[in-house]
């Protein structure tokens, strides 16, 4: 068994993380579709930075956004290098 | 003492015993039946009360409760285990022994030359439960020649009739149901907490108690469930158009807020076009609605009316009320609270009570109203139930032994009371539609008739506007707002929740939530659920869904009932227990691996101390380290951030409670960090060095 990358939770198959932060994820990917039509446009980067300003964001969420951004950060210096 | 001594003692060769479950009870029963007039007599360091009521002879004797448990007739079994009985509490619970031991004593030594035994227990299951344990138990199987007296409040009159009225047989099938409840829950208890606290020592080699119950899993599966949507939550946005218009004509020049049709406006392209076309427009009065409302007294209370009032008005948890409330019924100041009804006895005599009542202070001019009154008709609820009435006040008033907590629990009872004899009222609601635009928009006033039973001022001012005026457009915007998760539960909502999905009892509710919290399943007022609450929840629901749904209890509670109504016997539903629990052990012990070690990660989380992430200042001895609070649920700590791979000797406990603060300058003695704290109220200094403390307090 494996160690959700997130939390100590175990993991089955080939997921990344456990179902609680998976089912954050897929909250997430859902309600960005629905800020898109709600707000006409919105970046990704922007939506999920916005959402860990909003104070009633569920902490799982957060977890989850901070681990996109932190990912994505990486990989804005690798390129830029 | 032998039995010419007794004998002697008593002073009477024919006495009926009178068993009841708690002893404040015994002796409120006593006075009621003697006038104040009865005897003490000490037995074995017990008191016992004898009577003479109608030319009979009572001694009335108390139990603290149940007196006899279930257990294990051996301890150390294969799972799952159905071997057990019925044994004295003071087997089993250590720290009540000298007190159980002397009660069973006590009933045993006068049961034997008792011409008649009755149950005077409270009037529920329960009392039925001790009551027939105690009848078969300690008075050798009188359980089916003994009486019942029933009675809802400890007030001479009732008492008096109770025992004019007495019934010739206790209900054997309401103590059959209580008895295969708690067997029910014993089993439980007995194998399925059992099985995953093996499950759990074969991965983690230690020994933690995961208790589960028939209730308690359904209840933590709730607030676990509730708690993960909460922390999953993406808040979608939404707007709302704020818009002011002038009121020249009325409401004091005061600015009307109106408000668009949609509460909510999903997009916000939507809502900017309606802002610019709105822009410079005139407000016109469209539509005016006016329509009238009741406002009805209220309903009497019922445990579960009274515990969310309480904790609404009082913050006291509904443990904390129900504690308060028997107090009050064995001070004989209320009526029996556990109890679902929402009625008050169709003969009570409402306007004694009133008149009595009238003697508190603060109540004395509402009282004085309601009984210039030719008919003092109280309002009336839905819920009944059929063993006791609504809580309702007696009209005793010494309330001078009470604490500050009781008396609020008891004035309001006795507010609720008063109120159900208020009379409906009438008030009116004016709907405003108007047009801006092309656009609806709306507002809503209320002319609220006064509470007080005589005046009938309007709390709202009235606005008087007509149909085709035309008003101008003060303030408009538009506010971004996003939509709110669910609220965490509390202790009252929980409660809520388990009534509604009918799970428990009245008087079981509070004290499953106050194990969970015990149990360290959740943390807090706000009851959010630990790790080990979620691995618990989410290992169950994958090996053993059924423990946590709401069903198997519900079917359980069904076939209790049906026992109560001799439609179906104990051992039936015993047996029916039997096959599920088997199901659910083979489950878990199959899969005891894999439950075992997700438990154990989540307790080792829940033991680890977690590291408070702000340091509190450089370690004063090592000099280089960072003093951080470590804390789990039972402990916390002050230690330097070296000191976890051993490399600083700085490790010290701290109060459980309070704020914590390091002081700039370390000890003089021995240079450890002087910690400033409040303990009681006051400010309290010390130095963190365990030895340096302790001689300071020696000294």
């Amino acid at each position: 068994m494996k160690i959700c990358r997130l939390c100590e939770n175990l993991i089955e198959n080939d997921d990344k993380f456990c179902k609680y932060h998976k089912n954050a994820k897929e909250n997430l990917n859902s309600g960005y579709e629905i800020w898109k039509k709600r707000v006409e446009y919105i970046e990704r980067e922007e939506y999920l930075k916005t959402l860990l300003e909003i104070s009633t964001t569920g902490t799982l969420v957060k977890q989850v956004i901070m681990d996109e951004l932190g990912k994505e950060k990486k990989n804005g210096n690798k390129t830029k290098d | 003492m032998n039995n010419s001594e007794l004998k002697k003692a008593i002073g009477v060769e024919k006495y009926s015993l009178v068993i009841c479950e708690k002893s404040e009870a015994a002796k409120k029963i006593s006075e009621a039946l003697s006038d104040n007039k009865f005897k003490t007599i000490k037995i074995f360091n017990t008191n016992v009360f004898l009577v003479t009521f109608k030319k009979r002879n009572y001694l009335i004797c108390s139990a603290i409760g149940h007196l006899y448990t279930l257990s294990l007739l051996k301890k150390r079994q294969k799972l799952p285990v159905y071997d057990y009985a019925w044994i004295p509490i003071s087997q089993s619970v250590k720290n009540r022994s000298r007190i159980v031991n002397a009660r069973i004593k006590v009933i045993k030594k006068l049961s034997e030359n008792a011409s008649e035994f009755i149950l005077a227990c409270d009037l529920d299951q329960e009392g039925e439960t001790i009551g027939y344990n105690i009848l078969k138990y300690a008075c050798n199987e009188k359980q089916n020649i003994a009486k019942r007296v029933k009675f809802s409040t400890l007030m001479k009159d009732d008492i008096k009739n109770a025992f004019v009225n007495i019934q010739d047989s206790i209900n054997v099938n309401i103590a059959y149901a209580g008895l295969t409840r708690h067997t029910i829950d014993f089993l439980y208890g007995m194998n399925i907490s059992r099985a995953l606290s093996r499950a759990f020592m074969t991965s983690s080699k230690k020994y933690r108690t995961l208790s589960i119950g028939r209730v308690q899993g359904p209840t933590i599966a709730y607030i676990v469930e509730n708690e993960l949507a909460k922390d999953s939550h993406v808040p979608l946005p939404f707007w709302s158009i704020n818009t002011y218009i002038d009121s020249e004509k009325n409401h004091n020049g005061k600015w009307i807020k109106i408000q668009y049709i949609e509460q909510k406006i999903l997009q916000h392209k939507v809502a900017k076009k309606i802002l610019e076309e709105c822009k410079g427009k005139k407000v016109i009065v469209n539509k005016i609605e006016k329509s009238k409302f009741k406002i009805n007294p209220p309903f009497p209370f019922n445990l579960s009316g009274l515990q969310k009032e309480a904790f609404r008005l009082y913050k006291l948890s509904p443990y904390q009320t129900l504690n308060i409330a028997e107090k009050l019924y064995l001070n004989a100041l209320i009526s029996y609270p556990r109890t679902n009804s929402q009625r008050l006895p169709y003969n009570l005599d409402c306007r004694r009570i009133i008149m009595d009542l009238s003697n508190l202070s603060e109540f004395r001019d509402v009282a004085n109203k309601l009984l210039k009154k030719q008919n003092v008709n109280p309002t009336q609820g839905k819920e009944l139930d059929n063993a006791h009435p609504s809580i309702y006040p007696t009209g005793k008033t010494s309330i001078n032994n009470l604490s500050d907590v009781e008396k609020k629990v008891f004035k309001l009872i006795v507010k609720r009371f008063l109120d159900l004899f208020g009379e409906s009222l009438m008030g009116q609601k004016i709907e405003i539609f108007f047009k801006i635009a092309k656009y609806d928009f709306y507002t809503v006033f209320k002319r609220m008739p006064n509470q007080d039973l005589n005046k009938s001022v309007e709390k709202e001012e009235i606005i008087e506007l007509s149909i085709g005026d035309k008003l101008g457009i003060k303030r408009m915007n538009i506010s971004e707002n996003f939509e709110e998760p669910v609220k965490s539960y509390n202790q009252m909502t929980l409660v809520q929740k388990m009534e509604k999905e009918e799970i428990g009892t009245k008087s079981t509710r509070a004290n499953i939530i106050r194990t969970i919290i015990d149990r360290m399943y959740v943390n807090g007022n706000m009851l959010i659920p630990t790790d080990l609450a979620k691995a618990l929840v989410s290992t169950l629901n994958e090996y053993s869904p059924e423990i946590l749904s709401s069903k198997m209890t519900k079917k359980m509670e069904k076939s209790l009932r049906e026992i109560e109504q001799n439609k179906i016997t104990s051992e039936q539903v015993i047996e029916n227990t039997k096959k599920d629990l088997n199901l659910v052990i083979k489950s878990i012990q199959e899969n005891n691996k894999d439950i075992g070690k997700i438990l154990s990660v989540a307790s080792n989380k829940l033991d680890n101390k977690t590291i408070n992430n702000k340091p509190l200042g450089k370690c004063t001895i090592c000099l280089e380290g960072d003093l951080i609070i470590t804390s789990n649920l039972k402990n916390r700590a002050l230690i330097c951030s070296k000191s976890i791979k051993n490399k600083c000797e700085m490790k010290s406990s701290l109060p459980k409670f309070g704020y914590i603060r390091i002081q700039k300058k370390g000890c003089v003695k021995c240079s450890w960090p002087k910690i400033r704290t409040s303990y009681k109220g006051k400010p309290w200094n010390f130095c963190s060095n365990p030895q340096c403390h302790n001689e300071k307090r020696k000294k």
